[in-house]
């Protein structure tokens, strides 16, 4: 995989869910991004989109045991 | 990243901040990757990307509503055990892991379970009483990501949900997990009781060094499933309170972007009484809100090894550690296929892609019936239309 094809852009997010959310009964999302600024809400997916375009990549294959296919498939490797 | 290909993109893991995000396939494509087997039509369903995960039956502190009925002689898995369910997590490419019970910090082994779910690229974090929190089990939090310590209010208000004062305790844990410079939370069960008060809680739950704040709605499941529980429930009035409630916390407490509020998805129907957010919902949805998600992008695994929809649930008779094969489980099946074709009022309404028929366990109890959630207000609101209906 080439760094220089990494270019996503806003509108190819179509969730963003923030935080660690620690609760170990149900499942929790961040409100209060809802009803801040627009601008706050930006800043929100522009940090993420930086994220996406520098972090190293690894591609998870979850069907990977009752598929039998090996533990790495072609596309599981770091960037 | 830790990515994951779904049939519509991808979920991606984020590692330089605290972040999962979806993807649609042009921008995994962006990427410069491909989802090959998974983008295929008749794919498999994946499966969840957060699992809650019950290490222990045991714990002293004797909450009237633990939904997990746990008790200080209860069960507590070998590591071993465990170890097992961490791979099953690890091959189904789930991206975090919730520790609980029973309290977690009873187990020795608790520093090194969290280094066995980091070593399986999985995140793990837990939620405690903080009773009994020694400095050897504060030390044993080290290795997750965050800490939630349950924390309902001060003491008459803690005492109101759970039936003893541990607002002392939990206060002291709070602090000292925050000066030990670990991310900690807390986890606020809304009653009927500790609803009016939840803007002081959470205010003293920032100055105690909190992080976030996770809102919970309390439901009938282990020593709550009882018709107490008609009792303690939200009133239909502060369930339509819950959207400018938010808003007010929002204002009030998370402006400097330190604090923030979560809701868990069983509160999620609430918002279709908020207009603003219930005609929005691509908003909710864009900012990551998840309604129901049992049996899809969640699961837990009971103490004894079992899947289930989620912690509320009953078990399925699918293994944990057979997690990857959740997809053939005939009752994780009939859950995601209810969302997809929900009953009136949820079919119409326009949230019901994010709130997912709200909170099935509740339904299941009050109702007797997997369906709509009956303490969402639009949906309270439809059965009085239709009893005038039918009465005229």
């Amino acid at each position: 995989m080439s760094d220089a094809k990494r270019e996503p852009e806003v509108d190819q997010i179509l969730r963003v869910r923030t935080g660690h959310g620690a609760n170990c009964s149900s499942i929790g999302s961040v409100i209060d991004t809802l009803f801040a600024t627009a601008t706050v809400g930006a800043a929100v997916f522009a940090a993420v989109l930086a994220a996406l375009k520098t972090e190293d990549v690894k591609v998870v294959s979850p069907m990977a045991r009752s598929h039998g296919v090996q533990d790495k498939s072609p596309q599981e490797k770091d960037a | 990243m830790i990515v994951r290909y779904e049939s519509w993109g991808a979920w991606v893991k984020l590692e330089s901040q605290p972040a999962i995000v979806a993807l649609d396939r042009d921008g995994v494509r962006a990427l410069g990757l491909d989802g090959g087997a998974a983008w295929l039509e008749g794919a498999t369903p994946t499966a969840p990307i957060e699992v809650h995960m019950a290490v222990t039956a045991r714990c002293g502190a004797g909450c009237e509503g633990c939904y997990l009925d746990a008790r200080p002689d209860g069960v507590e898995p070998p590591r071993e055990t465990l170890l097992g369910e961490l791979d099953a997590l690890r091959d189904a490419g789930v991206f975090t892991v919730a520790f609980g019970g029973g309290e977690p910090t009873t187990r020795d082994d608790l520093d090194v379970l969290a280094e066995d779910a980091r070593a399986r690229g999985i995140t793990p974090v837990l939620t405690t009483s903080g009773l009994g929190l020694t400095e050897t089990r504060l030390e044993k939090l080290r290795g997750f990501a965050q800490v939630n310590v349950s924390y309902d209010g001060a003491s008459e208000t803690y005492a109101s949900v759970r039936g003893f004062d541990g607002a002392g305790a939990a206060e002291r844990a709070i602090e000292r997990i925050a000066r030990a410079g670990m991310r900690v939370g807390v986890n606020v069960v809304l009653t009927r009781e500790s609803f009016p008060r939840v803007r002081e809680t959470l205010a003293r739950a920032r100055e105690l060094g909190a992080c976030e704040a996770q809102l919970l709605r309390y439901k009938p499941a282990g020593r709550a499933a009882s018709l107490d529980y008609l009792a303690r429930r939200l009133t239909l009035d502060q369930a339509r309170s819950l959207g400018p409630t938010l808003r007010e916390l929002a204002d009030t407490l998370c402006s400097s972007g330190e604090f923030h509020v979560r809701i868990d998805c069983a509160l999620v129907a609430f918002l279709s009484a908020d207009a603003e957010l219930a005609n929005d919902p691509a908003r909710l949805a864009r900012f990551g809100v998840f309604g129901c998600e049992a049996g899809g992008a969640l699961a837990a695994f009971t103490v004894d090894g079992r899947v289930s929809p989620c912690s509320f649930a009953f078990a399925t008779d699918l293994r944990a550690t057979d997690l990857v094969d959740h997809a053939a489980d005939t009752t994780l099946t009939r859950w995601r296929a209810y969302v997809g074709s929900p009953a009136e009022p949820c079919a119409s309404c326009s949230m019901r892609s994010v709130c997912k028929g709200g909170c099935k366990v509740v339904a299941a109890h009050v109702d007797g019936a997997h369906g709509p959630d009956p303490e969402c207000p639009r949906v309270a609101a439809f059965r009085g239309e239709t009893r005038r209906e039918r009465a005229s």
